[in-house]
């Protein structure tokens, strides 16, 4: 490979792992949606049964 | 709180950190340096998607333990979440992701450690492990491995991602290659390359070697009907192509239109889970003013004894407690609608009541997969993953349609077929259109190929010494190379040949004037022809090559040669020579089968024969071996030996045969047993009346060379002149015979190696040159349909060849 070559597919290399971070943090934050989702639904369950705990005091 | 670990894998998957080999690094000018780079974000691609995994489940668990609700509870609400389903899907595009950017940047590059380092890299993604000894491709590969164990280890870890596989609805071609088992050997580079040197510049070489008129009109006119048959398949197979789209297209848009329903559907059922969730927290915020109320009238009450009398203020907060009551109790309510309605939907997705009920099962099936993806991406809905649904039902419709196990996959074998036949016709004209063979190709196919290998070991034993000795005298080179030259061309000349040729097995197509005459026009035109019906049916074959005609046509031409060039025998004896001499022609009787004359001579007797085979015509078949016996002689265990007197028999060449009109069936008893059982008629019905008359002009006569002056005296007597007798009598010479009789005790043996010898070596020269047909060669023009009498197959049987020059 020439050395234009070997910068050419450097490059390259560089645009992917940059698309690679940034496709991968998009779905991190995807990931971390659902959970977080789901934390709320466990919240809320917990506070409906204090609620209920409350009620029947 | 999150912990130490899951603070870890946020950092790493937001890009803060990032290991050696970063994608920074400017000064990559040479492949050490790449290949350190890809090692590097190879590396880095898998640490980080590990660590994002890794973290998901920790921040699960974590909110899990926090909670503090019993287990039963968050089985519950995982399930109705569909947390685990959701979190998997993104799992899965994770991997993907990894993949995909692994694939793109191991494309390799000529750097023999960086190569290593990215198929290691493969390698691990694929497996998860492996052996590497290359170190950076080594540290790539435990990346890789901890990557995929990871993957693993959520599965086993009880944490896992529930994600469903897809199955799809694609009709897979694989399964049509699987089922075209392309078994056929390919000739050797050496060999490819040693063919193209002798076809070289002479593409029409053959066609010029047919210099008769009337082949050429046979050939035009072959050439004539195959275009006008290429024209008639065009149509068909451009109409079929046509219908099948218009179906295509009505089967996408039923697809797609159940497509949208399911989305509607599902995105009702994700607004009143949306609606639903708000409820939780009108409730709570409900609950707190309540508890700001209840506050309130705590308040209140410390200045109840200050207004007694003021009842109005007590009213408003009894009035405001009452609404709020009423308020919960109206969410509630609407809570439990929407939990009603959503299981409602949720249960007509599931069972597919949503669905047209008159979708054939088919569509229905498509449909079935469809909404199972469709089901997997619930919360990914979108333009982008629409148009990739749209995309997978498109090509699944067009396998549906166009596959060979598809819903038209019989109709596509009859295409197929009708394009072999079209091939047939090319290479070996009109007398192939009636094979039956193209009923069944395939097996028609497998046989000629495992016929290959015999025909092949029978054409190599028609090979003489002297024909050896005669092409390495030529080439100069040895006898040995020049076999070992022979046997490895003949080898795939053969498997050539036969796989090429439907109707091989009957030994007329290998020498098909048609396919000695091809035109390059005609041949372009087939395979075009061949790659657009492939393309139109959506089929995968391998097309038929250019070379693929070039070496039947090769094969042909050979074939055609060497047969006017063989020697066929019919070995009689003294006193059939006589008689033969005196009715001036060898004829033809009645051929009893084996099965008929099985125990009872007298039939054979009846009709003529007189116990002795060899009054009618009996040639070894095809190699000009010498042989006493015959088959019923063999049959009868009689061993026949014969003394010096009894010793004779005709041999003439394959052009002496094809020349005076008879055609090489003549020679070849099975041929003729075949035709005889199946049909009840005698034999010779493929020739004309008196085709099994064979004039002694064509024929050569063997003799001791001590019994010349009495066979002079026999043809004298029968009319002939004495150039006559001259130029149709070859003596064997006394020596010979000396050691022949030596050799059996006095008698001629069977299988005397002396005769052998001699008639190898000396007896085929000798009748090749005497022939007058010696420059002629005939190709085969004409076929006759008859069937098998064991397979019931039909097959091809010659009745006439033409000279080409």
């Amino acid at each position: 490979m020439t050395k234009e070559e070997i910068q050419e597919k450097a490059k390259r290399i560089e645009i992917i792992h940059k698309s690679y971070l940034d496709k991968l943090l998009d779905m991190k934050k995807q990931q971390d949606k659902i959970i977080e989702g789901f934390s709320e639904i466990l919240k809320n369950k917990k506070i409906e049964k204090i609620k209920k705990l409350i009620s029947s005091l | 709180m999150i912990s130490a670990n899951e603070k870890i894998t946020e950092i790493v998957a937001s890009g803060e950190a990032f290991s050696e080999g970063s994608a920074e690094n400017k000064d990559i000018d040479n492949e050490g340096k790449l290949g350190k780079l890809i090692e590097g974000t190879l590396s880095d691609i898998y640490v980080r998607a590990s660590a994002t995994k890794e973290g998901g489940i920790l921040r699960l668990k974590g909110a899990i333990d926090s909670c503090g609700l019993p287990e039963g509870d968050i089985s519950r609400l995982r399930q109705e979440s569909e947390v685990d389903i959701k979190l998997g899907e993104n799992s899965e595009m994770i991997s993907e992701l990894v993949r995909h950017s692994v694939e793109q940047i191991s494309v390799p590059v000529d750097s023999g450690e960086s190569k290593q380092g990215a198929v290691a890299a493969e390698e691990g993604i694929k497996a998860g492990s492996a052996d590497a000894d290359d170190t950076r491709g080594a540290r790539v590969l435990e990346a890789a491995s901890r990557f995929s164990a990871g993957s693993q280890k959520e599965v086993a870890n009880g944490e896992q991602f529930q994600g469903t596989q897809d199955q799809g609805i694609v009709i897979r071609m694989e399964d049509y290659k699987k089922k075209d088992p392309d078994n056929k050997e390919k000739p050797s580079e050496e060999l490819v390359k040693e063919v193209e040197k002798v076809e070289e510049g002479s593409s029409e070489r053959y066609r010029e070697k047919i210099t008769n008129p009337e082949a050429n009109a046979i050939l035009d006119e072959n050439s004539e009907r195959f275009r006008r048959n290429t024209e008639l398949f065009k149509k068909t197979i451009e109409e079929t192509a046509q219908n099948r789209q218009k179906e295509v297209e009505e089967f996408k848009k039923k697809l797609s239109d159940k497509l949208h329903e399911i989305c509607s559907a599902q995105e009702e059922i994700q607004y009143l889970y949306k609606e639903s969730e708000k409820i939780p927290e009108e409730i709570s915020a409900l609950g707190a003013s309540i508890d700001k109320y209840k506050a309130d009238i705590g308040e209140l009450s410390k200045n109840i004894f200050s207004r007694l009398l003021n009842r109005n203020g007590i009213n408003s907060i009894e009035k405001a407690m009452s609404g709020a009551e009423e308020k919960i109790q109206e969410l509630k309510e609407k809570n439990k609608a929407n939990v009603y309605r959503r299981q409602e939907l949720s249960q007509a997705v599931e069972s597919g009541n949503l669905s047209p009920q008159n979708l054939t099962a088919e569509e229905r099936k498509a449909l079935i997969s469809l909404e199972n993806s469709i089901g997997k991406t619930v919360l990914g809905i979108n333009p982008a993953t629409e148009k990739a649904t749209l995309e997978s039902v498109e090509a699944s419709a067009k396998d549906h349609f166009f596959g060979a196990y598809g819903k038209y996959g019989e109709e596509n074998n009859k295409l197929l077929r009708q394009l072999n036949i079209l091939k047939n016709e090319l290479t070996f004209g009109e007398s192939t259109n009636s094979i039956d063979a193209a009923r069944d190709i395939e097996e028609v196919e497998r046989r000629a190929i495992s016929q290959a290998d015999d025909a092949f070991k029978r054409a190599l034993d028609k090979y003489d010494e002297l024909t050896y000795i005669e092409i390495a005298k030529e080439r100069k080179k040895s006898v040995e190379e020049i076999k070992k030259e022979i046997y490895e061309k003949e080898r795939v000349v053969w498997k050539e040949a036969y796989s090429h040729t439907y109707s091989a097995m009957s030994g007329y197509s290998r020498a098909s004037l048609e396919l000695i005459g091809l035109k390059e026009a005609d041949m372009d035109t087939y395979i075009q022809i061949e790659d657009e019906a492939k393309k139109l049916l959506g089929l995968q074959f391998e097309n038929t090559a250019k070379k693929d005609f070039e070496y039947a046509r090769y094969r042909a031409y050979y074939e055609a040669r060497r047969t006017g060039q063989n020697i066929f025998t019919h070995v009689t004896s003294g006193e059939r020579a006589e008689k033969i001499i005196k009715e001036r022609s060898l004829k033809s009787s009645k051929i009893h089968t084996p099965s008929e004359l099985r125990g009872d001579m007298n039939a054979l007797k009846k009709s003529g024969q007189t116990g002795n085979i060899e009054e009618s015509l009996y040639f070894t078949s095809g190699g000009g071996g010498f042989n006493y016996g015959t088959k019923l002689d063999k049959y009868e265990g009689q061993e026949i030996e014969r003394d010096l007197k009894d010793f004779a028999f005709f041999a003439a060449t394959g052009n002496d045969l094809l020349a005076s009109g008879k055609s090489i069936e003549v020679a070849t008893p099975t041929m003729r047993e075949k035709g005889e059982s199946l049909k009840g008629q005698a034999v010779g019905d493929y020739e004309s009346a008196d085709g099994t008359e064979l004039s002694l002009e064509s024929l050569q006569l063997i003799i001791p060379e001590s019994e010349i002056s009495r066979y002079i005296s026999l043809f004298e007597n029968a009319g002939y002149n004495g150039n006559f007798a001259k130029e149709h009598l070859v003596g064997v010479p006394n020596d010979i015979v000396e050691k022949a009789l030596n050799e059996g005790n006095g008698l001629f043996l069977r299988d005397s190696k002396v005769l052998h010898e001699y008639v190898d070596n000396q007896l085929k020269r000798e009748v090749k040159n005497r022939s007058k047909n010696k420059g002629k060669i005939f190709a085969t023009v004409k076929a006759r349909k008859s069937e098998d009498g064991v397979t019931g197959r039909a097959t091809n049987t010659v009745f006439q060849w033409q000279q080409i020059n």
